[in-house]
C-alpha cells in the first residue's frame, strides 16, 4: 500500500500548487487592508459588501455569465456540425479544412479582436454590445470546441451505431440513444473549455463589448486606482467559486464514466 | 424446405475491389447455415448485405421471400451479431438485452421477463445489473449473442461470433449455439473461417473464396466430396494427386497406377486431381486387401494423444499424410521405419 500512499501524497501537492494562489486571492478578500497580501489586518466583510452593493459590478458578472454560456453552448452545437463530417465524411480539401479550424489558436487575440472590430463595427455597421462580443469568443472558441469533438468522434465505433440500427433504431433514435450518450464527455469538455475562453477574456471585450462590460475589463480599470483593489479581489474570489462549480458540474461528468468501474457486488 | 434467405446474383463492389461476386444462394427456414472461407474472401460483406448495411452493387436478397434489397436494417427481421460484438459500453447488461424489445415498445413487465430467459439460456442469471466493462470475453460474447436473439428474428447472423475465445469456450459454445437453434428454431447464418465449427454445426456449408461460392453442401458433401483442390486443401488436410484417368485408373508420375472408383465415364485420358483424406488411408508393415498399396518410409512421427499423425515419403517424392487412432507404443513406427500405405477406392475422390 506504500505506492498507494505516495501517489496520495502527490495528488494533494499538486491540489495544492493549482489552488495555492486562488486560496490565497480568497483569503485576502477577506483582509481589513487595502493590499493585496500579507500583514493580515483582521477580518472582513467590507468588501464583499461593496461588490455586491454595486450595481456596476454586479452587471459585469451578469454580462460575464451570459456571454460565456451563449458562447458555450454555440460553439460548441457549432462544433459539432464541424466535428461530424471532418471525422465521418472523406471529401475534397478535408485537410485544408482541418488545419485552417484551428489557425485561430495561434493568432494573439488582440489581432483577432482588432480584425474583428474592422469587420463588424466599420464595415458592417454593427453597433458593439454583448452580441458582438459573443461572435468574437464563439470565433476563438470554435477551434477548442472542434478539437475536443473531433477527438472524441475519432475513437467512436461506428458499429455501435450499426447494432443499434439492426435492433430496430432508426437514425434519430440511434443518435439519442447511442451517439449522443458517448460523445456527452467531448460535449461537457468542450462546454466547459469554451465557457473558459469567454470569461477570462479582456482582450477581445476591449474592442467588441462596447460599453458593454464583462469582468475581467472591469477588474482592470479597478486596478488602476489602489482604493478598488479589495473589492475587485472579491469580484474575483467570486468567479473563482463559479468557476469551481461550474468545473465539477461539467468535468466531473465528463471524466466519471471514463473511471474504472467499482467491481460488481456479487450476481445482482 | 422453404426457403427463408435467398441471394440472387449478388455482386458488391467497393470502388476497384470485388469484395462479393455473382453469389447466388439460398437458406431454407430454421436452416444452421455457414459461410465458410479465408479472411477477406467476402463472408461479412455478404451478411451485411443480408442485414442491410450494404446495398448490393448488383442483384438481389429476399428474405421470406420479399425483396429486400433497399430495405434499411433497422426495417429487417434479422439481427446481425458483429464480429465485434459492438456491444453498448455505457448500458448494463440489461439495458443491452432489452434495447431491441424497448425500440418495439414492448409492455416492461414482458422485456423484464424476456431478458430474464435470455440471461438464463446462456447461464449469466444475476448479470443484469453489470456494466459490459466487467464482463469477460465469452460473458460478453453470450451477452452478444442474445441481446440479437432476444428481439426472435426470423433470421440470426453471427459473424464469427466465437473468433476471441479459447478452445474450451469454444467448444461449450459451439453446444450451446446449436442447442439455442433447436429450442428457439430460428434461422441461422453463420460466418467462420474455422472448418471445424462450420462441419460441427451445420446443416449446410457454402465454402467460398475471392468473393465467390465454390460449393454448397451437407458437410458431409463437403468434407468428402470437395468438387476443387481448394476446398480439399482448406476442409481436412487432404493428400492430393495429380495424375491422368482412363477408365477409373489414374496414372501418377513415378508412383504408378491408383486406381478409382469409376466416376462419370470417359475413356478419353484426361487430367485429374485424387484426393486422399488422411484418416482414410492405412499404414502397416504388410497391407493386403485395398485396391492401392505403395511403399514409403516414414519422415516424421506426431503422438497427440488419441491420434497419431505420420508424414510419409512415397516414391514420386511427395509427402502425404497419415492418421490413425493410436495403439500403444509397440505398434508405432519411428522416423525411418519402411510402411506401407494404402487406401480402398471408393475412399478417394476424383477431382477434374
Ligand atoms: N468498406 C470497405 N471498403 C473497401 N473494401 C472493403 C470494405 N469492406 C470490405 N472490403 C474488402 O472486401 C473484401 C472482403 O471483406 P470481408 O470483410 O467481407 O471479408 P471476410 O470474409 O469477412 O474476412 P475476415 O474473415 O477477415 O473477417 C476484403 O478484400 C476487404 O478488404
Ligand atoms: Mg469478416
Amino acid at each position: 500500500m506504500r505506492r498507494g500512499k505516495g501517489i496520495t501524497i502527490y495528488f494533494y501537492l499538486f491540489m495544492l500548487v493549482i489552488f495555492l494562489p486562488l486560496l490565497l486571492l480568497l483569503v485576502f478578500s477577506f483582509n481589513d487592508s487595502f493590499s493585496a497580501g500579507f500583514p493580515w489586518r483582521g477580518f472582513t466583510l467590507r468588501w464583499w459588501e461593496t461588490f455586491f452593493a454595486d450595481p456596476v459590478a454586479l452587471t459585469t458578472v451578469k454580462n460575464s455569465f451570459v456571454v460565456a454560456v451563449t458562447v458555450a453552448v454555440v460553439a460548441t452545437l457549432m462544433g459539432l456540425g464541424v466535428a461530424f463530417p471532418l471525422v465521418r465524411r472523406v471529401f475534397r480539401g478535408q485537410n485544408v479544412l482541418l488545419s485552417a479550424l484551428l489557425v485561430p489558436i495561434a493568432v494573439p487575440y488582440l489581432l483577432i479582436g482588432i480584425s474583428l472590430f474592422s469587420l463588424l463595427r466599420v464595415e458592417l455597421g454593427l453597433e458593439l454590445s454583448l452580441f458582438t462580443l459573443a461572435i468574437g469568443h464563439i470565433l476563438v472558441a470554435l477551434p477548442y470546441s472542434s478539437l475536443v469533438l473531433m477527438a472524441r468522434l475519432i475513437g467512436f465505433d461506428r458499429s455501435l451505431e450499426e447494432a443499434a440500427q439492426d435492433l430496430g433504431a432508426t437514425g434519430f433514435t440511434t443518435f439519442r440513444k447511442i451517439t449522443f450518450p458517448l460523445i456527452k464527455p467531448g460535449i461537457y469538455v468542450s462546454m466547459f473549455l469554451t465557457f473558459t475562453v469567454s470569461l477570462e477574456d479582456a482582450v477581445i471585450a476591449t474592442f467588441l463589448g462596447g460599453s458593454d462590460q464583462t469582468v475581467p475589463m472591469f477588474v482592470f480599470g479597478r486596478l488602476r486606482r489602489w482604493e478598488g483593489l479589495p473589492m475587485a479581489m472579491a469580484l474575483s474570489s467570486f468567479m473563482v467559486l463559479i468557476a469551481l462549480v461550474f468545473a465539477c458540474l461539467f468535468l466531473i461528468r465528463a471524466v466519471r464514466p471514463r473511471l474504472p468501474a467499482p467491481p460488481p457486488r456479487g450476481r445482482g | 424446405m422453404k426457403i427463408d434467405v435467398e441471394l440472387k446474383n449478388v455482386t458488391k463492389k467497393f470502388g476497384d475491389v470485388v469484395a462479393v461476386d455473382d453469389v447466388s444462394l439460398w437458406v431454407g427456414k430454421c436452416e444452421f447455415f455457414s459461410l465458410l472461407g479465408p479472411s477477406g474472401c467476402g463472408k461479412t460483406t455478404t451478411l451485411r448485405m443480408i442485414s442491410g448495411f450494404e446495398k448490393p452493387t448488383e442483384g438481389e436478397v429476399y428474405i421470406g421471400g420479399e425483396l429486400m434489397t433497399d430495405v434499411p436494417p433497422f426495417k429487417r427481421p434479422t439481427n446481425l451479431i458483429f464480429q465485434n460484438l459492438a456491444l453498448f459500453p455505457h448500458l448494463n447488461v440489461y439495458d443491452n438485452i432489452s434495447f431491441g424489445l424497448k425500440i418495439k415498445k414492448l409492455p416492461k413487465d414482458e422485456i423484464q421477463r424476456k431478458v430474464k430467459e435470455m440471461l438464463n439460456l446462456v447461464r449469466l442469471s444475476g448479470y443484469e445489473k453489470r456494466k459490459i466493462k466487467q464482463l469477460s470475453g465469452g460473458e460478453q460474447q453470450r451477452i452478444a449473442i442474445v441481446r440479437a436473439l432476444v428481439n426472435e428474428p426470423t433470421v440470426l447472423l453471427l459473424d464469427e461470433p466465437l473468433g476471441p475465445l479459447d478452445l474450451k469456450l469454444r467448444e461449450e459454445m459451439v453446444v450451446e449455439l446449436k442447442r439455442i437453434q433447436r429450442e428457439v428454431g430460428t434461422t441461422f447464418i453463420y460466418v467462420t473461417h474455422d472448418q471445424g465449427e462450420a462441419l460441427t454445426m451445420s446443416d449446410r456449408i457454402a465454402v467460398m473464396k475471392d468473393g465467390r461460392v465454390l460449393q454448397i453442401g451437407t458437410p458431409m458433401k463437403i468434407y468428402e466430396q470437395p468438387k476443387s483442390r481448394f476446398i480439399a486443401d482448406f476442409i481436412g488436410r487432404s493428400n492430393l494427386f495429380e495424375g491422368s484417368c482412363a477408365d477409373g485408373v489414374v496414372e501418377v508420375d513415378g508412383l504408378g497406377r491408383i486406381i478409382a472408383e469409376p466416376g462419370p465415364q470417359t475413356s478419353d485420358k484426361h487430367s485429374v486431381l485424387i484426393c486422399a483424406k488422411p484418416e482414410k488411408i492405412s499404414i502397416g508393415r504388410k497391407l493386403k486387401g485395398l485396391d492401392n498399396i505403395f511403399d514409403g518410409e516414414v519422415k516424421e512421427t506426431y503422438y497427440q494423444g488419441r491420434v497419431t499423425t505420420y508424414r510419409v515419403l512415397l516414391e514420386n517424392g511427395s509427402l502425404i499424410t497419415v492418421v490413425v487412432l493410436s495403439s500403444g507404443a509397440k505398434d508405432i513406427f519411428k522416423p525411418g521405419a519402411k510402411v506401407k500405405v494404402g487406401w480402398n477406392k471408393r475412399d478417394v475422390n476424383m477431382m477434374m
